[in-house]
């Protein structure tokens, strides 16, 4: 008999549960809870969610000959296959139509309607049947054309930034400057400048990690001002960073990284974390 | 392919081969039994397709559980037939994997190469912000397909603890990920 288990406890254990690392028993426990539970039955979808999303960790490993194999026999077993979802339905919808004929003579007017009642209904069924198979069919396409619409949009607007981006760094006019810090394992950065276009990449690497709350926030320091080009939170300690900001090359004297509360601040307020001073290169 | 719509397979077997083989791949070590799970995922699918209810969980969720449990059953066969203990799958590789390793793109549309590497750059960062006995026990159970039990046999911790780090590590993927959540319907 399944133990009754407490939400908390239950709660507790849904992470398992959607990874499927209970034992059996606790495993009954938690699911006879979660069918009474709404709460625990959101988590756990949101749960079971997450995990799956950890198949994307594992590297793609499998070549191309193996996917076009397995491909080839997949869809030959699928042409062949006479119990696939819509030759199921064909066959249920024959074995549903009940043909009980008895032959005596004063039936056999009736037997010929019938018949006649028989073939017309499969004939209508079949009609009807197509024209809700050609409907879905023009569903799938629009959806499938509008998600080609899309896709083809982000890789445009990918590729463009991608352009952008190498513009940015290897253009004529583009100065290239490493701002660094001291220490071992100490942040640093290379900012690309190019001075035509007016964009500032930095390609920053070893950055700690914040504490909640807190950004980066690069600084282009001038003799009168220092101007913020954008705040930046690092992922495993990386960061690109692009700005526009027309600056006249000699009033450049500067690039620091902060650390500042989130959202940025008009001026710096937080540690250096690494600079340069321009002409130093 | 709901359907039955063999070319719509076709298509379900473009957008998914690469994370359904990666999965399969990462708990099974043999050729030959990664090209029959492969093959009976994408076939199980196929057949229970009209299974599938949309607004009970998504796509994704639905097909890898198939691929895992498929695999993981083999996987336990063949422990069984072998009578070895498992190998642990590595906790640290999927981590410490590039994303440079990916091929170069799917069979068909690229974007979705493009699409499966970012998904992957993300998974890989939430993965590494975990502490490595959080991530060891949260890939031991969904690789290795080890219960909180087991795990905590092999790795010589209390169950409570074990209980514990699987407890947060979940929390904490599922709070990193909730971007992803929606795009995988």
């Amino acid at each position: 008999m399944t133990r009754e288990m407490s939400h908390d406890e239950a709660f507790a254990a849904l992470g398992a549960l959607a990874i499927d690392a209970l034992d059996p028993d606790e495993r009954a426990a938690v699911l006879a809870h979660a069918s009474t539970c709404l709460t625990c039955r959101q988590e756990l979808a949101e749960l079971r969610e997450a995990a799956s999303s950890l198949a994307y960790s594992a590297p793609a490993v499998v070549g191309d000959d193996t996917r076009d194999r397995i491909r080839g026999r997949l869809l030959a077993r699928a042409a062949a296959d006479d119990r696939r979802p819509s030759a199921q339905a064909s066959r249920e919808h024959t074995e549903m139509v009940p043909i009980t004929i008895h032959w005596g003579r004063a039936g056999l007017f009736a037997a010929a309607a019938s018949i006649l009642l028989v073939v017309s209904l499969a004939v209508l069924g079949y009609v009807l049947r197509d024209r809700a198979r050609l409907r879905d069919a023009a569903t799938v396409q629009t959806a499938q054309a509008a998600r080609e619409r899309t896709t083809n949009d982000s890789l445009r607007a990918a590729v463009l930034s991608r352009d952008s981006l190498l513009a940015g760094i290897t253009g004529r006019d583009v100065a290239v400057m490493t701002l660094t810090t001291a220490g071992t394992k100490a942040p640093f950065a290379y900012m690309f400048w190019d001075r035509r276009a007016n964009t500032w990449t930095m390609v920053a690497h070893n950055m700690p990690e914040l504490k909640p709350g807190r950004t980066y926030q690069l600084w282009l320091v001038t003799a009168s001002s220092k101007i913020s080009a954008g705040t930046f939170q690092p992922q495993n300690g990386d960061a690109l960073v692009r700005a526009t900001y027309a600056l006249p090359a000699a009033d450049l004297k500067m690039l620091a990284v902060t650390e500042e509360p989130a959202g940025g601040v008009p001026q710096p307020t937080g540690a250096m974390i690494m600079a340069v001073t321009a002409g130093s290169h | 392919m709901q359907a039955g719509d063999e070319q719509a397979l076709g298509a379900f077997y473009d957008r998914w081969f690469p994370v359904v083989s990666g999965v399969v791949a990462r708990i099974l070590r043999s050729d030959g039994d990664v090209e029959d799970v492969i093959e009976e995922t994408f076939w199980q699918a196929w057949r229970q397709a009209d299974r599938f209810v949309e607004g009970r969980g998504s796509v994704q969720t639905w097909l890898l559980t198939i691929a895992r449990s498929r695999a993981l059953d083999r996987l336990r066969a063949a422990k069984r037939r072998r009578e070895e203990s498992l190998d642990e799958p590595g906790a640290l590789d999927a981590v410490s994997a590039a994303p440079d390793d990916l091929p170069p793109s799917s069979a068909s549309d690229p974007s979705l190469g493009v699409e499966r590497a970012e998904r992957r750059r993300l998974v890989l960062a939430a993965l590494a912000d975990l502490p490595g006995e959080q991530r060891q026990a949260l890939e031991l159970g969904y690789f290795g397909g080890l219960s909180q039990t087991e795990i905590a046999e092999q790795t010589g911790q209390p169950l409570g603890t074990v209980k514990t780090r699987m407890r947060l590590a979940m929390q904490k993927l599922r709070e990193r990920l909730a971007v992803l959540r929606e795009d995988t319907r």
